[in-house]
């Protein structure tokens, strides 16, 4: 049952097996208790997995940092009141992460359980993405947000926003590889995919993406759409709102 | 003699509106995979509970007379055969819904839920598909075709450029659903009790909506610029998207 409630916890149960768990924790007691702590596990696991991006603030701010020390040493000149900052800021961050991790310690054997659950529930989440129906797959793309986002998990976004044959679920892998649009070879895959892309919503969904993420890169793609003979006339509005936009 | 004219008068009448009530209907079994309606302009779709589908023609299609013994045919080589211009066609997943004519009448067709639908559609010529009573898997990718759905249950994922998306939903199952319209409008009402992780678009658009949504916290700036909501209604559950990028979005409590 704990393993069933896991699996429905994180969102992999379908069908009838759902409703079973549901109503075991509708019936049982200790069931329903077990479960509203696990779903609290795996909230903070979620928020866990929200801490990536300070991560990514803190190299820029490194980087930043870094830059200011080196630009600062070249004129000679230690800038003191930058040190200053970065020392009390490190100061503040430890102290977080101190307490953090006070906090987080009681339920640290339930998130490594959680973990592994979790990587497991990579695989079944890469499986969803190639199943037959594609109100499974969908799910498969939604559910990949929940798990541990790697590599592997970005490229079968790829793999499924280039080859999917429903549009929805192609759409929905589009909004998922937003999240990681501050990567490189993310926005190299979507600029490529704008040559892919047969149907309008997704070409619209696409150029507006790329336009928001302001992504140069995509300007000279854009142009051959506007002189392909395959394309819609209000996608070629679009790009050319969009080469406007970018330019 | 007069009684005898009568009678070959009646049986022959009986004989032709028999006939033609046959014409009127075609069917066959079918409990799984895919039925497709490729390129259908007027389709209403009914589910149900039993194992065949049975396809109506609500008005009778009048082919000239000149067309007597004959049977349309379509430039991509599709052949009537249901004698109300329309081809049906088995394929490796299921079955396909052809229109032969140009300007094929308005079908009904009954559909048990065990089925998956597909429907595709690019002309400008098409009506609203509507689907009622339905409770499983229904794809949908139109140009100008909307959709009208009514008391539907299971997993949709439908797409439109041009389109507007109506439905009223039922107790939705827990698969991800997705609702897209680019220039249209997409217009759903759930039973206000309806569990769900809701992630609502509108790009150039509004949201509106009665539902008493818990809004996650929004991350960066980026959601808020690009309009689009995450949130729970009654604690979260079936994941639905909604987007109508130019046009509005309703999401309705009933």
């Amino acid at each position: 049952m704990q393993e069933l409630l896991v699996e429905y916890v994180s969102g992999n149960l379908e069908g009838e097996l759902v409703e079973y768990v549901k109503g075991q924790i509708e019936k049982n007691e200790n069931i329903r208790k077990e479960y509203e702590e696990l779903k609290e596990v795996n909230k903070l696991y979620q928020s866990l997995q929200s801490e990536v991006p300070s991560d990514r603030m803190k190299s820029r701010f490194d980087d930043f940092i870094a830059s200011e020390l080196s630009h600062e040493k070249s004129s000679g000149n230690t800038n003191w009141g930058v040190l200053k900052i970065a020392a009390a800021l490190a100061l503040i961050a430890l102290f977080i992460s101190i307490g953090w991790f006070y906090g987080a310690r009681q339920n640290d054997d339930k998130i490594k359980q959680l973990e592994s659950e979790m990587a497991m529930t990579k695989e079944a989440v890469m499986d969803l993405m190639l199943q037959s129906s594609a109100s499974t797959r969908i799910q498969g793309v939604n559910s990949s947000a929940e798990v541990k986002a790697d590599q592997e998990i970005i490229s079968a976004l790829i793999f499924t926003l280039n080859f999917d044959e429903n549009t929805n679920v192609r759409l929905a892998a589009l909004n998922a590889l937003a999240k990681f649009s501050d990567e490189e070879k993310v926005r190299d895959e979507l600029v490529k995919a704008l040559k892919f892309q047969d149907n309008p919503t997704i070409q619209i969904s696409l150029i507006n993406l790329l336009v928001e993420i302001r992504e140069e890169k995509a300007i000279s793609p854009l142009r051959e759409l506007l002189d392909s003979q395959d394309i819609e006339e209000f996608v070629k509005e679009e790009a050319q709102l969009g080469i406007f936009k970018l330019s | 003699m007069k009684t005898l004219m009568k009678t070959l008068l009646l049986t022959l009448l009986g004989v032709f509106s028999a006939s033609l009530l046959i014409a009127q209907e075609y069917k066959f079994n079918m409990r799984e995979g895919t039925l497709r309606f490729v390129e259908v302009n007027k389709v209403t779709i009914n589910g149900t509970s039993g194992s065949e589908v049975i396809i109506k023609a609500k008005s009778p299609k009048n082919f000239p007379e000149r067309a007597q013994g004959l049977r349309p045919i379509s430039g991509s080589g599709k052949v009537d055969n249901t004698g109300f211009g329309y081809a049906v066609e088995e394929n490796e997943d299921g079955r396909s819904i052809y229109q032969v004519t140009r300007n094929g009448g308005h079908i009904t067709v009954s559909v048990p839920s065990t089925v998956k639908l597909h429907i595709t559609h690019s002309g400008n010529q098409g009506g609203t598909v509507e689907i009622t009573d339905f409770s499983g898997e229904i794809e949908a990718d139109t140009r100008y075709s909307g959709l009208k759905l009514n008391n539907i249950t299971g997993p949709i994922l439908a797409n439109t450029i041009y389109g507007k998306i109506e439905g009223s939903l039922g107790t939705i199952s827990n698969k991800d659903m997705s609702i897209v319209s680019v220039y249209g409008l997409v217009d759903i009402a759930l039973p206000a009790s309806t569990k769900a992780d809701l992630k609502l678009k509108s790009s150039y658009g509004d949201i509106f909506t009665d539902f008493d949504i818990e809004f996650d916290e929004v991350n960066g700036m980026k959601s808020v610029r690009n309009r689009d909501f995450t949130g729970k209604i009654n604690g979260g559950g079936t994941k639905l998207y909604l987007e109508a990028k130019y046009g509005n979005v309703y999401l309705r409590s009933k």
